[in-house]
C-alpha cells in the first residue's frame, strides 16, 4: 500500500513537471509567471534526485556503507575531518556555487529564456549532476586523490598532464572573465566601487580579530563583517552624493582592471589569513544569504517573465555574444549545467570529509541540482526584466553605439521597444550615472534582483539600496574567486617552475612568492585587460573561451570517470558517463572551430584578426589608433592560438582514452584499478559526524 | 574551545531545565523538547559549516589524541588549517 501510494505521488510530482515544462516550451501567449519555472525546475529535480541519482549510486557505483571512508580511516583533525552529511553539503555548496550560475544564464538570455533553461534543467540532471557525484566516489575509493592523479593513474601519465594543464588554463581565463565582469560592474560607479573598495579594509580588520583577538572564532567575526558591509553599502550612497569623493571613486575600466591585477597580486603574496580567508568569510555568508532570499523573493513576488522563449539572435547575430544557440548556449551556461571546475572540489576537500558512501549521493548530485536551481533563478531574474532593457545594459557600444538616443533606436529597430528616456530613468532610480553597455551580466542581473527585492521590501524608495547591494553581493564573491583562484595558480606556478630552478619552488620563499604571483598574475591580467580594451566588449571572446575551458576540464572528468567504470566492471552503465562526454566534445569541438575559424568576424578570431589587418593594409585606420588595432590584432591571433591548444588536449586525451579502452575491452591489458583496499566501517550505523557524537 | 562547546550545551540543558520547572506548558516537554533539540543541531551545523567548531574537531580527532604529534594551539591551528585550505581549489567558478 506504501509502495502504491509513493508510486503516485511520485507519478504526480513527475507529471506536474512535465506539465510546467510544457507551459514554459510552448506558450506563445502572455507573459509567462516565474512560477512556471520553478516548479518545473523543482520537479524535475526531485524526480531526477529520487530516481535517476539512486539507480546511478544502486546500479553504476554500487555504494557500499560498509566501507569505511578516508574520514574514518585518517581522521586527523585537519585534511580528514568526519562530518555530518547536512553540513558537508553546505560546504560543498558553497565551494561549486560561484558567479558561473549567476553570469552564464544571464548572458544565455540573449537567445530567449527556454534554451537556457531546458540545458539547465538537463544538463544539470544528466551530465553535472552525475560528473559531481561519479568524480567524489572515485576519489572516496581512492583516499581523496586529486582529479590529476585519478587521470595519471587510470588513464596515462598524459591524460595527468593534460588534466594539470587544463587546471592551469581554466584557472587563468577563469580569474580574467570574472574580472571582466567586475570591471563593467563598477565601471563609471562610485557607490559601487566605493562599497566593494571597503570591504577590503572591512576584511583586514576581520583577519586581525580571528588571527590574534579570537583565533578561529569566524561566526562572530563574520556577523560583524557582514554587518559593516552592509553599513556601506548604505554608506556609498554619501559618496555618490558629494562630488569630491564620487570623483574619487569614477574609474575607467583600465584604471579598474589595474587595481583589479594589484588586488590579486596582493591577495595571492600576503598571508593567507590577513585578506583572503577573512573576504572568503564575509562571501560566504553574503552569498547564501543573497541567493535565499532571491528564491524567496522570486517565490514572493511570482515577477512575469518578459522575455520571449526565442529571440531573433537564435540566428548567431546576438549583441551579448555572437554565436548560435548550437554550440554557444551549451558553452555560455557551463556552471548551472555542468562545469568542470565542480571536479576539483568533488577530488578535493569533500571526499576527505565525507562520513559514509551513500552521502555521495546527496552531496555531489544534490548540490549541483541546488547551483542548477540558482542558475534557474538567474534566468528568471534576467529575463524578468523588459527585453529592450536587458539588450541595452548587455550590449557593447560598437553594436548599439553609446549614445542614447540612437541606441534605443537600434534596439527598438530588433524588435524590443525601448525609450533612451527609460535607460536614464531607470539608472537614476539604481543610483548610477548610466546603465547603457555594461555587458557582463552582474549590472543586468542587479536590476533583475534589485525589482524582486524592491517588491517585497521597501518599493521604488529602495531599489538603489538593493541594486547596490546586489553589484556589492556579486563582485564581493566573484573577488573572493579571483583571489583564491590566483593564490592556488601561485601553488601550481610554484610547483611547475620548482622543477626548473629548485627556489622557486619553496612555498615559503618570499622572492619565489612574489615572482610566481607576479606570473599567474601576469597571466589572467593580460587577458582581462585584453578584454577590457576589446571594442567588441571583451565578453563576447572571453566568456566562450572559459566556456570551452571549462567544458573541456569536465570532459577530463568524464573520462577518467568513464575508464574507472569501465575497469570497475560495469560496462553496461558506462553510458551514464560516456553520453555526457560525447556530448560535452561535440560541443567544445565545435565552439572550437568555429571561434577560431568562423568566416563572421564576430565569432571567428582569425577572421577578425584579418579584418583589422585589411583594413590597416588598406591605410583605413586613423594613425593614433594603428598600435591600437596591432595590438588587438595580435590579441584575437592568440585567443586563436589558445582555443586551438584547448581542442588539441580535448583530442590528445580522448585518444590516450580510446587505447586504453580498447586494451581493457580486447583483453590484451588486465585492466588495474587504484582503489585503496576495503576497510569496514567501525562506525555505528547512526553516527552522524564527529561534532554529533552524541548520536 | 572545548569548553565553549560544552557552555553552549550547558546553556540549553539549564535553559530547558528552567522552562520545565516555570511549568511553561505541557506542549513545550513535546514540541519544545525537540524544537530546542533541532535549534543545538542547527548551531552545532552552523558552527561546524563556517568553520567555527574546527578547532573543537581537530582536538576530539584520532590523529590529535594519539600524541603523534605536538597538539596545536587554537592560533596555531587556524593558521595552518588556512594554509592549507587555500593552497588548493576551494572556491568555484
Amino acid at each position: 500500500m506504501k509502495r502504491v501510494f509513493a508510486i503516485v505521488v511520485w507519478l504526480g510530482v513527475a507529471l506536474l513537471g512535465a506539465g510546467a515544462f510544457g507551459k514554459i516550451a510552448f506558450d506563445r501567449g502572455e507573459p509567462l509567471n516565474a512560477t512556471w519555472f520553478v516548479v518545473a525546475a523543482v520537479c524535475c529535480f526531485l524526480v531526477a534526485y529520487r530516481l535517476y541519482s539512486a539507480f546511478v549510486a544502486a546500479k553504476v557505483l554500487a555504494l557500499d556503507d560498509t566501507r569505511a571512508t578516508p574520514s574514518e580511516r585518517h581522521d586527523d583533525g585537519r585534511d580528514f575531518v568526519p562530518t555530518n552529511k547536512w553540513v558537508l553539503f553546505g560546504h560543498h555548496f558553497a565551494a561549486i556555487a560561484g558567479p558561473g550560475p549567476l553570469v552564464g544564464p544571464t548572458l544565455a538570455a540573449q537567445f530567449g529564456y527556454l534554451p537556457g533553461t531546458l540545458w539547465l534543467i538537463a544538463g544539470a540532471a544528466f551530465a553535472g549532476c552525475v560528473q559531481d557525484f561519479v568524480v567524489l566516489f572515485c576519489s572516496i575509493r581512492r583516499d581523496g586523490k586529486s582529479l590529476g592523479q585519478m587521470a595519471r593513474e587510470e588513464v596515462s601519465e598524459r591524460g595527468g598532464f593534460i588534466a594539470q594543464l587544463a587546471v592551469l588554463a581554466i584557472m587563468t581565463i577563469l580569474l580574467a572573465v570574472i574580472g571582466l565582469v567586475v570591471v563593467n560592474a563598477l565601471k563609471s560607479s562610485p557607490w559601487a566601487t566605493f562599497t566593494l573598495a571597503m570591504t577590503i579594509p572591512i576584511a583586514l580588520l576581520l583577519g586581525f580579530y580571528l588571527r590574534f583577538l579570537r583565533p578561529g572564532r569566524v561566526l562572530e567575526a563574520s556577523v560583524m563583517g557582514v554587518a559593516l558591509v552592509l553599513f556601506v553599502v548604505v554608506a556609498g550612497q554619501w559618496v555618490a552624493d558629494s562630488p569630491l569623493w564620487a570623483r574619487a571613486f569614477t574609474l575607467s575600466g583600465v584604471a579598474l582592471a589595474f587595481a583589479i591585477i594589484a588586488y590579486g597580486f596582493a591577495a595571492s603574496a600576503l598571508p593567507v589569513w590577513l585578506l583572503l580567508a577573512p573576504r572568503d568569510y564575509l562571501s560566504a555568508f553574503i552569498k547564501a544569504g543573497a541567493i535565499f532570499t532571491l528564491a524567496a523573493g522570486i517565490l514572493f513576488v511570482r515577477p512575469q517573465v518578459l522575455m520571449p522563449p526565442l529571440t531573433r539572435f537564435v540566428d548567431g547575430a546576438g549583441p551579448v555574444f555572437a554565436g548560435k544557440i548550437f554550440p554557444f548556449c551549451f558553452i555560455t551556461i557551463a556552471c548551472g549545467a555542468i562545469s568542470g571546475f565542480h571536479s576539483l572540489i568533488s577530488s578535493g576537500t569533500t571526499p576527505k570529509m565525507i562520513l559514509r558512501e551513500s552521502h555521495a549521493r546527496f552531496i555531489g548530485y544534490g548540490a549541483m541540482l541546488l547551483e542548477s536551481f540558482v542558475g534557474v533563478m538567474a534566468m528568471v531574474a534576467a529575463c524578468a526584466m523588459p527585453p529592450g532593457v536587458y539588450f541595452a545594459i548587455n550590449s557593447p557600444p560598437s553594436i548599439v553605439g553609446s549614445a542614447g538616443q540612437a541606441a534605443a533606436a537600434t534596439i527598438s529597430g530588433w524588435g524590443y521597444p525601448l525609450r533612451a528616456q527609460t535607460m536614464t530613468d531607470l539608472a537614476h532610480k539604481v543610483g548610477e550615472i548610466t546603465l547603457w553597455n555594461r555587458a557582463g551580466g552582474a549590472p543586468s542581473l542587479a536590476v533583475g534582483m534589485a525589482q524582486i527585492f524592491s517588491t517585497t521590501i521597501g518599493g521604488e524608495r529602495l531599489l538603489s539600496i538593493w541594486y547596490h547591494f546586489a553589484i556589492m553581493f556579486e563582485a564581493l564573491f566573484i573577488l573572493t574567486v579571483l583571489d583564491a583562484g590566483t593564490r592556488v595558480g601561485r601553488f601550481m606556478v610554484q610547483d611547475l617552475g620548482g622543477r626548473v630552478w629548485k627556489p622557486l619552488g619553496r612555498t615559503g620563499w618570499m622572492p619565489g612568492i612574489l615572482m610566481s604571483s607576479a606570473i599567474i598574475v601576469g597571466l589572467w591580467g593580460y587577458f582581462l585587460y585584453q578584454g577590457v580594451v576589446d571594442p567588441l566588449g571583451g565578453i563576447n571572446s572571453l566568456w566562450p573561451l572559459f566556456g570551452i575551458s571549462n567544458q573541456l576540464l569536465a570532459a577530463v572528468a568524464l573520462v577518467v570517470a568513464t575508464t574507472i567504470l569501465m575497469k570497475m566492471g560495469r560496462l553496461r552503465w558506462i553510458w551514464v558517463t560516456l553520453l555526457p562526454m560525447a556530448w560535452l566534445v561535440t560541443i567544445t569541438m565545435t565552439a572550437s572551430y568555429q571561434k577560431i575559424f568562423d568566416a563572421n568576424p564576430r565569432i571567428g578570431f582569425l577572421s577578425y584578426a584579418n579584418a583589422l589587418a585589411a583594413q590597416l593594409a588598406a591605410g583605413r585606420i586613423p594613425a593614433d589608433k594603428i598600435a591600437e588595432t596591432q595590438r588587438l590584432i595580435f590579441n584575437q591571433r592568440l585567443d586563436a592560438v589558445v582555443t586551438g591548444v584547448l581542442a588539441a588536449m580535448i583530442l590528445v586525451l580522448i585518444v590516450e582514452a580510446l587505447a586504453q579502452w580498447y586494451s581493457i575491452l580486447s583483453r590484451r591489458k588486465e585492466p588495474v584499478l587504484h582503489e585503496s583496499p576495503y576497510v569496514a566501517t567501525r562506525w555505528a550505523a547512526n553516527y552522524s559526524g564527529a561534532a554529533h557524537g552524541d548520536d | 574551545m572545548r569548553r565553549s562547546a560544552s557552555t553552549t550545551s550547558r546553556f540549553f540543558h539549564r535553559f530547558w531545565r528552567g522552562l520545565r520547572k516555570s511549568g511553561t506548558g505541557f506542549s513545550l516537554s513535546v514540541y519544545g523538547n525537540r524544537s530546542l533539540q533541532m535549534a543545538r543541531r542547527i548551531w552545532l551545523g552552523l558552527r561546524e559549516w563556517c568553520g567555527d567548531a574546527a578547532y573543537e574537531s581537530y582536538l576530539r580527532s584520532k590523529g590529535a589524541q594519539s600524541g603523534s604529534s605536538r597538539t596545536l594551539t587554537p592560533a596555531e591551528f587556524y593558521v595552518e588549517q588556512l594554509n592549507r585550505r587555500y593552497s588548493r581549489p576551494n572556491r568555484c567558478c
